[in-house]
Formats: C-alpha cells, sequence, structure tokens
C-alpha cells in the first residue's frame, strides 16, 4: 500500500469510529500529522532493515523532530487524556528500549494494528461497564488512539537513541 | 549564579574561541536557546531529587511542564545537531560518556555530572559542543520516556477525593506565589 493511501485509511478508521463525537476537522487537525510520520517511520523500518544508512535516519529524525514539536504527537497524548476511557484499556505496550532492533521489532508489530478495521476491544468489567458507558466505536477509537500513541513514543525513543549518531556509523 | 548569569557564560565561552562562528543570528539564537532550556532541565532535576513528582499531586514545573520546554526547544536542538556533525571532533580529549537509559537516576546522575562541565573554561568549542550534545541527549530520552506518563498514570486513579484537590489547590497557590516572587527577583538580577 503506497504510503498516502495508507495514511488515508488509518485515518478514515479513526474517523469512522471517533468522527461523529469529536467532528472530523478536529481528528484531520489533532491526528493527521502524527499517523503521516508514523506511517513515513514504518517505510523507513521495513524499507532499510537492520541497517538503515546515515542520511535516511538523518531525514527520519528531522520528520519525527517536526512531529513533536510543532505538535502532532502532544495534540493526540493530549486527545486521549481528554477522553473517559477505562482503565483496562492500553493492551499495547512495548519493553521500552533505546535498542534499534527493539525499537524496530516493536514497531513492525504493532503498525499494522492501526490499520485493523476491527480493532479488539478490551474486556471491560462491570463496574467500567456501568461508570464509562461506551459504544464499541468508542471503544475501538481510545485503543487505536493507543496504538498510535505507542508508535510515537517508540519513534521518540529512536529519535533520542540516534540525536549524537554520525553518519555512516551505523 | 542565577540561571542568565548561566547561560550568558556558557554563550561567552563559545564565543571566545573564534574556530567556528556562532555569531550568525539564527544560530546564536539555537545555541542560547538550547543553553536555557538545558539549564532550566539542570534546576529541574536538582529540585526534584532522586524521584519524579507524584503525577497525582499538582507541582510546579513538573515532568508535563519540563517536557513541553524540552519539546519547544526541538528545532534549535536539531539544528545544532546539524553543525554538531559538519565539525571535526578528532582532535577531541575530553569526552561526555552515559549509558543510554530511561532509568530517571542513570538520566539524573549522568546530567548532574556533565552540566557543570559546560562553564569548564579549558574545553575546546568542539568538546564543549559534544558536551551540550550529550545534555540534548539525555532531554530527549527523558522526553521518550514521559511522554505517555500522564495517560499511562490515569489508569491507577481512584475516585475524586475533594478534600485532598482542596489541600493540592491550597499547595499550590502558596507555590505559585512563591515561584513569581522568584521570577520577579531573577528579573530584578537580570
Amino acid at each position: 500500500m503506497e504510503d498516502n493511501e495508507r495514511v488515508n485509511s488509518i485515518f478514515e478508521l479513526f474517523a469512522c469510529d471517533g468522527a461523529g463525537e469529536l467532528g472530523r476537522d478536529y481528528l484531520e487537525r489533532n491526528l493527521r500529522v502524527s499517523i503521516r510520520i508514523s506511517s513515513e517511520c514504518y517505510d523507513f523500518l521495513t524499507k532499510w532493515g537492520e541497517s538503515p544508512p546515515g542520511d535516511e535516519i538523518d531525514s527520519i529524525i528531522t520528520a519525527i523532530g517536526s512531529g513533536a514539536e510543532i505538535g502532532g504527537f502532544f495534540e493526540a497524548a493530549n486527545l486521549l487524556d481528554s477522553l473517559d476511557r477505562p482503565g483496562s484499556s492500553h493492551r499495547f505496550s512495548w519493553e521500552i528500549s533505546n535498542e534499534y532492533p527493539a525499537i524496530r521489532r516493536a514497531y513492525l508489530r504493532l503498525f499494522p494494528e492501526l490499520l485493523s478495521e476491527k480493532l479488539q476491544t478490551p474486556e471491560l468489567t462491570s463496574e467500567e461497564q456501568q461508570s464509562h458507558d461506551l459504544t464499541i466505536s468508542e471503544l475501538q477509537f481510545i485503543e487505536r488512539l493507543d496504538c498510535l500513541l505507542v508508535l510515537c513514543e517508540i519513534q521518540l525513543m529512536f529519535l533520542a537513541s540516534n540525536f549524537r549518531l554520525m553518519v555512516g556509523t551505523r | 549564579m542565577t540561571d542568565c548569569e548561566k547561560v550568558n557564560l556558557v554563550l561567552k565561552l563559545f564565543a571566545q574561541n573564534g574556530e567556528y562562528n556562532f555569531s550568525q543570528e539564527n544560530l546564536e539564537n539555537d545555541l542560547r536557546v538550547t543553553i536555557r532550556i538545558s539549564a532550566d532541565f539542570n534546576d529541574s532535576l536538582m529540585r526534584w531529587g532522586q524521584s519524579l513528582p507524584d503525577e497525582d499531586f499538582y507541582v510546579p514545573y513538573d515532568a508535563d511542564y519540563v517536557v513541553g520546554t524540552i519539546r519547544s526547544g526541538m528545532k534549535c536542538f536539531l539544528n545544532l545537531r546539524k553543525l554538531y556533525r559538519c565539525l571535526n571532533r578528532s582532535d577531541n580529549v575530553r569526552v561526555f560518556p552515559w549509558k543510554l537509559s530511561t532509568d530517571y537516576s542513570v538520566m539524573r546522575e549522568a546530567y548532574l555530572r556533565f552540566f557543570p562541565e559546560l562553564t569548564a573554561g579549558d574545553l575546546k568549542v568542539t568538546e564543549r559542543l559534544d558536551c551540550l550534545m550529550t545534555l540534548c541527549e539525555i532531554q530527549l530520552v527523558f522526553l521518550a520516556s514521559n511522554f505517555r506518563r500522564r495517560i499511562l498514570s490515569q489508569r491507577s486513579r481512584g475516585p475524586l477525593d475533594t478534600e485532598l484537590v482542596m489541600r493540592q489547590l491550597d499547595e499550590a497557590m502558596k507555590s505559585v506565589e512563591e515561584s513569581m516572587r522568584l521570577q520577579r527577583k531573577t528579573r530584578a538580577e537580570c
């Protein structure tokens, strides 16, 4: 799937589950940048495998840096923080690491979840069901957003661990 | 030494060695912002001590605030990184090694060890820049490892304790008054 097509598909999945409540424009402003950079990062990791060239690392680091600086990642994080959500969500996780192979492995494992049409939702306890009253779509939106944020976190760790890397040293 | 004095001293030390021209307006600005944010981070680590402030309590200049500050300097960090990578650093004698780690106490120990080196008089400009880049690296690791902190901490939150919230608000008001007093004092000194 081409990068643009993939970005649009992911965005549509978010919009399908969450646009009713939040509005499409709001999602466009808050999620599009993070989805685009996350998709670029996926291409980078699949294309260059275990030994990416230094100038390619530079280029993706600049993209991740812009995603962190101009908003993108943090707007997405603020959005999830503001949502009423059950404690049993957040099933996406990774062993936080600064090692490239571990970063790559976790990213490639989690990214395809963003594209899942029917994302598995967590089993809510009866207490959670009573206090949150969320639809399946809303739960899917929360899960997908959580997945996107874990991917952003991995990207930020990649940026940090390559910050002082010189071209050609990898 | 006040924050302003620290920033000005490090800038002056960079300018003393004429080998590289930091006087271009953009570059000087990138350098100033990076030093300023690095000094702020140093102050936060000193204030926090061995553990990060509890997310459930309002603390002025908490981890979220500091993550926001680091994020605001991202562009300047990356601009300086471009310069850093172009420089010939093969003659550098002083190095600033640390084992990259997401453990707060490891980050803190390395940062507090390296930060005073920024004002060491005997560093070459490339060594000083190397030191500054190491400090930026530690800040970026801190940013990455705290990116989801607030979201994850909300998982374990119980029902709202109104008495606790009132107490926290009271403490917060006192802290804000104290920080405003400190800001006024720093401005007067600058």
